[in-house]
């Protein structure tokens, strides 16, 4: 199966139906599945990231955000992934960016943080007449915070046993 | 949209306890945000979001589409975030079981000499202090470090078993350790159960229970309790408030718990008002025994050292003010005579502080002010006094009209006779009467200044005591009364020793 059907047929969930059809090796093979799932989302996550930090010049402020933002609902999505199994490529997830798992580190907080952000993303990436003073934070702070969040998200996803 | 905006941020100030904030719909491209204004973003708020997120997920557009927008305010004592703070003041006035649950105090506890890593070390402690000096709270940081540290514990308040002098109190605690132990002994359900039965079957004997009964029994409370003990290294067992059992029972009642306590990694972790409190029974020989069987931590950063009461308390309102999101405790207050004064008028109890403080932003609200000043505090330790005799009755169960009288004379003695707040008295701990006056100082109505000088004769010591503020201010100090010292810094000892004494052998009659 490929990778993008098996992330539709959310891992958790088949783990948790098929388990008494299902041999131990079998399961484990679909749990290693979805931890490389988890981890090319977060390399996709740093891939954004650095692109964010590297744009330079005037109006770098729009790339900034807009890269700096897909660096974090990539990120979310890995968490999401990870704990329950969801993954949606629906543009409507964008809404599921803040829906962190209960026992997230500072959950409410970055929460918070990652509405602003996306609100702030369409001015960047739609609004033609907005400017760098437009934005709730700072561009550069933007990257700053999206930088501590993967951080956060790599700590989370070790202390569950998903990355290494 | 509209009312939804309305909706949003009314059901945010219901959920975090302020009135509601001004807020703005922002058009990002076009998707609408709701931005709530905030003097700055706290936990608070954060936690407030994400639950009216939740609340309001199916019903309102702003769901998931709300964030904090910061504007600092012209005036940080009207601001919602002084609401949250004096609704965290209210709270920490009783700390208890409840508080394990509080954000705030699972994060910043300040002590300034350790205890907090002293308490949680593999040894029984007794915690001596006055009332509001911190004993819950330092059992209260233990337990989230116990909890933290996957240690199981149960924390017993003895509140209930007020004035008890029966020896069912010792059953009956047992049955609550029990049950604050299930919750992390599932796996010993069998041995939690027969514990159950133990301490039931010694309840039944109702008052003909016998402490011959009791120790009878406890080799078997300790056969099903080690099962737990070994599995998860140690168990602490925090008695909050001991002093509030009858004298008479507290040694016997120490005695039971320390019997399956002793070498089996059990740790016994006592909060107690020290002269109200009886650890030892040198008659029947049974209880606890300093430093021996415990160590002792005294928690007061009382008038003996004005200058580190001082920072103890700015350092514990700081620690409020901060995690509110306000910037410093300058924000709310003019000037250091402030804090100067709030360390006089709460003799360095951080309880009374809290309380004192709390009293004085309302009161500068009320009156205006932009911040707190010297007058509020004056005026909220007045009204803290009301606060304080309520409490006499709590803790001293017999000798309340003693302690009233003594207290009466005192008052006579400063503000009448001597016109001043300090005055000296004679250490003599084999007189009842000496004894007495430590009581009226246990609770916070006269405060130590310096536990001993010699006026004058070798071998003859004084006992410096400070008259509490709240006797003679209100909207402002009585100016007949002369003030020993105004800054939290120590009165040099001769200025100590000139000092009026108190001849308490003379002046009080006790029954």
């Amino acid at each position: 199966m490929d990778s993008k059907n098996f992330l539709k047929l959310n891992p958790h969930k088949a783990i948790r139906y098929l388990g008494p059809m299902l041999s131990r090796a079998s399961e484990k093979r679909i749990r290693r599945e979805l931890h490389a799932n988890v981890k090319a989302l977060v390399l996709l996550s740093k891939t954004h990231l650095r692109f964010a930090r590297r744009a330079t010049g005037r109006g770098s402020w729009r790339q900034k955000v807009s890269r700096g933002y897909y660096a974090c609902y990539i990120a979310s999505r890995a968490v999401r992934l990870a704990h329950d199994g969801t993954y949606d490529t629906d543009h409507k997830d964008h809404k599921n960016i803040s829906k962190l798992p209960d026992d997230f580190p500072s959950r409410a907080t970055w929460a918070e943080f990652l509405t602003k952000f996306r609100g702030d993303r369409n001015l960047a990436d739609y609004d033609h007449s907005a400017a760098a003073l437009s934005l709730e934070l700072r561009a550069d702070d933007y990257v700053r915070e999206a930088s501590s969040f993967l951080n956060e998200v790599r700590q989370h996803l070790q202390s569950k046993g998903v990355l290494p | 949209m509209t009312n939804d905006a309305k909706e949003f941020a009314g059901r945010f100030a219901r959920i975090c306890n302020i009135a509601p904030p001004p807020y703005s719909v922002v058009d990002k491209a076009g998707e609408e945000y709701l931005a709530l204004h905030v003097g700055t973003a706290n936990k608070v708020y954060e936690e407030g979001l994400a639950r009216t997120n939740s609340e309001l997920e199916s019903s309102n557009a702003f769901a998931n589409r709300a964030f904090l927008k910061r504007k600092r305010p012209a005036n940080w004592l009207n601001s919602s975030e002084c609401q949250i703070l004096q609704g965290l003041l209210t709270e920490s006035l009783t700390i208890g079981k409840a508080s394990l649950e509080s954000d705030f105090h699972a994060k910043s506890i300040p002590f300034l000499g350790g205890e907090e890593r002293r308490i949680i070390n593999d040894t029984n402690h007794v915690v001596f202090g006055r009332r509001g000096a911190g004993k819950s709270t330092l059992v209260l940081h233990s337990c989230f470090r116990a909890r933290t540290g996957n240690v199981p514990f149960a924390w017993i308040a003895m509140q209930q078993y007020q004035g008890r002098d029966d020896l069912l109190v010792i059953p009956q605690v047992l049955l609550e350790i029990v049950q604050a132990l299930s919750s992390c002994a599932s796996s010993f359900s069998q041995d939690m159960e027969r514990l159950r039965d133990i301490a039931l079957t010694m309840e039944e004997q109702g008052p003909d229970l016998s402490f011959a009964d009791i120790r009878l029994a406890l080799p078997h409370v300790a056969r099903h309790l080690l099962p737990l003990v070994q599995a998860r290294g140690r168990l602490f067992l925090f008695i909050d408030d001991l002093h509030l059992l009858h004298p008479s029972v507290q040694p016997l009642f120490l005695a039971a718990l320390y019997s399956f306590a002793r070498g089996n990694n059990i740790y016994l972790k006592i909060t107690a008002i020290e002269n109200l409190t009886r650890l030892y029974d040198h008659q029947e020989q049974v209880g606890f025994q300093t430093p021996g069987d415990a160590q002792v931590i005294r928690l007061d950063y009382n008038l003996v050292n004005p200058g580190a009461a001082y920072k103890h308390i700015s350092r514990i309102l700081e620690s409020y003010v901060t995690y509110v999101g306000i910037p410093s405790i300058k924000s709310l207050s003019a000037g250091k005579k402030v804090l100067e004064r709030l360390t006089w008028a709460c003799a360095g109890v951080p309880r009374d502080a809290l309380y004192i403080f709390n009293n004085a932003i309302s009161k500068a609200i009320s009156a205006g002010r932009t911040r707190v000043s010297v007058t509020d505090i004056n005026m909220a330790a007045a009204d803290s006094m009301i606060e304080k005799e309520r409490y006499i009755c709590d803790d001293v169960e017999d000798g309340m009209s003693v302690v009233h009288r003594i207290i009466e004379d005192l008052k006579t003695f400063c503000l009448k006779e001597i016109k001043c707040n300090a005055f000296l008295v004679h250490i003599d701990v084999s007189n009842p009467k000496y004894g007495l006056i430590q009581k009226v100082s246990d609770l916070r109505f006269i405060h130590v200044l310096h536990p001993g000088i010699t006026p004058e004769r070798a071998g003859e010591k004084y006992q410096v005591f400070l008259l509490d503020y709240a006797f003679y201010t209100g909207f402002r100090k009585t100016p007949s009364v002369k003030e020993v010292v105004s800054k939290p810094e120590m009165p040099p000892a001769k200025q100590l020793r000139k000092l009026k004494r108190y001849d308490y052998e003379h002046r009080l009659t006790v029954p």
